[in-house]
């Protein structure tokens, strides 16, 4: 069920603030959030001292270029020298109230963080920006789809979604079958979930005889956890398969909450909340500062998080940052153009052409009959590196893959300067499904 | 500076009384031999007044010596 979404702010004083005053607001808690750190947290006050760098040199809101970087390696890293959380909290572990860990994955120690009452207050507020500015009331059933483990995934959505005053759905532990009858028999009207999850929830209902777009009251979706959200394609399959409108947002452990938004005018891009962070994005390879519509990694110091402090933190993500007025809703917070675009790493090199796996997947699901993809780099002769799409095909499709593989190779094709793509064809159900962190692609050239 | 926000504007009625109650709490968290039931829920309470406090531009500290 379509609906017009109402235009609402959570915090209009801040969202609708000119950007001088903004900034001066951001240098002002940045001096606070700067010096805190460098007084309370030993790791910060010996990385401060080693790059040379005193709070008092944070004159403008242009010194922040001053203060180095944290990586999450050196974050591990430091974790290890001090177990379990490193020499970085800046207040007793007494006053925490919740754990969180990173998913670890590829057999790596997770980054774990702890936060106290009020930075769980801060966490779930700042999901209040993207619940209230995508039309969620009081009113709405919010359907969270997700395990609720250690992963910080949409808990904090969660506790928005009580504070909002909305009937809030838990559906930790449960089957997508399961998961699906309830959405139904409760009627619930806004779902939670990975944009992944979203489709697979879909498909899952479509062989359980159920059409979520007719038998459904959801009318709003909120995406994270992937870039997907973003991706054209992928979003209106989404919003397709539930006759809702979907927001994009994204978020991460190391700062407990989501930093950015989708509003309710669909901009095709995400909202950074300016007056609880400031997220910069600079080159990877020198780490200078860049401009709007200029691509680079995003890195993000958070005014909230009070347990660990979050300064200048390299997060990896591949962003494009433009001006507030890209977007009608009259927010002066800037946007990053197409959501977060994938990981500045997960760029790959294919005889001589770059490849995103974002791009790749929206142009996949250009291709309606495609249900699950992966992408599989390999090394042929030692030599000539392949990449090879292999797709599942929804149930009455089959018969139709000769014909997509060639119209499917020929998209990849045209999206990517002429390289070659592989299409292979693969058996319904061997495809990973992901419930968190999409990753599909394989580069099976480094093993 | 009493009657300004972090940013020099001049606070709005609301504004004010939103620092009325964040400052009655703390001092309410203060008294001495406070029951659990009272100093778990009045910290629960300042949390998301401090979270006001903080979103309106009021304010920008940490609470955690209130246990919070
Ligand atoms: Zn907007």
């Amino acid at each position: 069920m379509i609906t017009e979404l109402p235009l609402g702010y959570w915090n209009p004083k801040n969202e609708l603030m000119p950007r001088e005053e903004l900034e001066a607001l951001q240098l002002k808690k940045l001096r606070r959030v700067v010096e805190r750190a460098y007084h309370k947290s030993p790791f910060h006050r010996t990385k401060f001292d080693e790059a040379g760098f005193k709070p008092e040199q944070l004159r403008s809101l242009a010194d922040i270029e001053r203060i180095p970087f944290t990586t999450k390696e050196e974050w591990l890293q430091e974790q290890q020298r001090h177990p379990l959380f490193g020499d970085m909290l800046t207040t007793s572990p007494d006053l925490a109230i919740r754990y969180h860990s990173t998913s670890g994955t590829s057999g790596r120690t997770p980054l774990r963080v702890l936060d106290s009452i009020r930075d769980w207050q801060w966490i779930s507020d700042m999901w209040g920006y993207a619940f209230y500015g995508f039309g969620i009331r009081s009113t709405d059933i919010v359907y969270l789809s997700f395990a609720y483990g250690a992963f910080i995934g949409f808990w904090g959505a969660h506790y928005c979604c009580e504070k909002l005053g909305a009937l809030t759905v838990a559906s930790g532990g449960m089957s997508s079958e399961g998961r699906i009858k309830q959405i139904l028999e409760l009627g619930a009207t806004t779902i939670c979930a990975t944009p992944t999850y979203a489709l697979r929830l879909a498909q899952v209902a479509s062989e359980m005889g159920i059409d979520l777009a007719k038998d459904s009251k959801v009318d709003k979706i909120i995406l994270s956890g992937e870039p997907g959200g973003s991706v054209p394609s992928t979003k209106r399959l989404i919003e397709t398969a539930w006759s809702a409108k979907a927001a994009d947002t994204a978020g991460m452990t190391e700062i407990g909450t989501l930093v950015v938004f989708e509003c309710s005018k669909q901009p095709g891009g995400t909202h950074i909340i300016e007056d609880h962070l400031i997220d910069e994005v600079i080159d990877p390879k020198t780490g200078g500062k860049l401009g709007y519509g200029e691509r680079g990694e995003r890195v993000v110091t958070s005014f909230g998080r009070g347990f660990i402090p979050l300064i200048r933190y390299r997060t990896g993500d591949l962003v494009e940052k433009v001006p507030g007025t890209s977007c009608t809703c009259g927010r002066t917070f800037d946007l990053y153009k197409g959501g977060i675009l994938g990981r500045v790493d997960d760029m790959k090199l294919i005889r001589g052409t770059n490849v995103f796996p974002s791009a790749v997947e929206a142009i996949v699901r250009e291709f309606e009959a495609v249900d699950e993809f992966q992408i599989a780099l390999t090394r042929e002769e030692g030599i000539r590196d392949e990449i090879t799409v292999a797709v599942e095909l929804k149930p009455s499709f089959d018969d139709q893959f000769p014909m997509l593989s060639v119209e499917l190779g020929k998209a990849l094709a045209e999206g990517h300067e002429g390289l070659r793509f592989n299409v292979r064809l693969a058996e319904r159900g061997s495809l990973p499904r992901f419930e968190l962190k999409a990753r599909r692609l394989i580069d099976k050239r480094e093993v | 500076m009493a009657g300004i926000d972090l940013i020099g504007r001049k606070l709005t009625p609301v504004e004010e009384q939103a620092l009325v109650l964040y400052n009655e709490l703390k001092a309410f968290l203060s008294m001495p031999d406070l029951p659990p039931c009272a100093q778990s829920n009045a910290r629960v309470a300042l949390a998301a007044v401090w979270q006001i406090v903080n979103d309106l531009d009021l304010d920008f500290e940490y609470i955690y010596e209130y246990g919070v």
